[in-house]
């Protein structure tokens, strides 16, 4: 049965290499990273093995990113007020 | 990013925290931003990306989180005070997610490799160089590899096989641990 995966930091060097490796397993990824062609980088693994996988492009040092991103789309100051 | 990944693919099975970044310098020149920002990503977004997931790998009865820390999660090497601090951190959070996901088939394992040959250790064979007047050559054989018994850098092939190891469905009672790949430098 196939897996997803999501898998941080996965454009490059140790986070590709688990990407592929999961990939050959047939399991589909969930790349992030941010490397500018990581689209292209999630389709070539995808097509390679012949699994789903999709790229997401997220700056992961706030936790708004993992939830309310749109958060991020309230100027700074309004948010320093409620937060 | 989590939202997007349920959106996209409708459950996250396996999650592999393995975002990093490194500075190298004394700590009395480490910038604080610097040290914040190694925080917020080697260390704060495993708890945040891991904290997303969680409740659904529970509800699900199924889940694998897989954290990329380093041999600099269970040793300590000079000038990389935020990094083995995050590091160290990352091997404490694994512990805790293990205990709490117990009960409900998640499993959390860290993975510490020594050095793999990545952008990220370019970088620093770089930086390693002008913090010890050496040549990058030098840097590699007497600092990088000095302190592994296995004078080679960790194929990252053999990090992909133990990430899918570890996330096997029967691999349950396989949990709370820290896999050294670091070529014996913790077995000194």
């Amino acid at each position: 049965m196939s897996r997803n995966v999501l898998i941080t930091g996965s454009t490059s060097g140790i986070g590709l290499g688990i990407a592929e490796a999961f990939a050959k397993n047939g399991d589909n990824i969930v790349f992030n990273g941010l490397e500018e062609n990581g689209a292209e980088i999630a389709k070539s693994i995808g097509e390679k093995y012949g699994v789903k996988s999709v790229f997401k492009n997220s700056n992961l040092m706030t936790p708004e990113v993992f939830k309310n991103w749109w958060i991020l789309l309230i100027p700074k100051w309004v948010r320093l007020m409620f937060w | 990013m989590v939202d997007f990944a349920y959106s996209e693919m409708g459950s996250v099975d396996v999650l592999v925290n393995n975002a990093g970044i490194q500075h190298v310098a004394p700590i009395e020149d480490f910038p604080i931003e610097k040290y914040q920002q190694i925080i917020a990503l080697n260390l704060n977004s495993v708890f945040y990306a891991s904290k997303a997931v969680f409740k659904k790998m529970k509800d699900q009865n199924f889940g694998r989180i897989i954290n990329v820390s380093s041999v600099h999660g269970i040793r300590a090497s000079e000038f990389k005070s935020a990094y083995v601090t995050a590091k160290h951190g990352v091997i404490g959070l694994t512990k805790v997610l293990a205990l709490e996901g117990a009960q409900f088939n998640v499993t959390c394992n860290a993975i510490c490799p020594g050095y793999v040959k990545t952008p990220l250790v370019e970088g620093q064979i770089r930086d390693q160089a002008k913090a010890h007047q050496m040549s990058e050559e030098e840097v590699v054989e007497k600092v990088m590899l000095q302190k592994q018994a296995v004078k080679s850098f960790i194929p990252i092939e053999k990090l992909g096989e133990i990430a899918v190891f570890l996330a096997a469905e029967n691999a349950t009672t396989v949990s709370g641990s820290t896999f050294t790949l670091d070529g014996a430098w913790s077995a000194q």
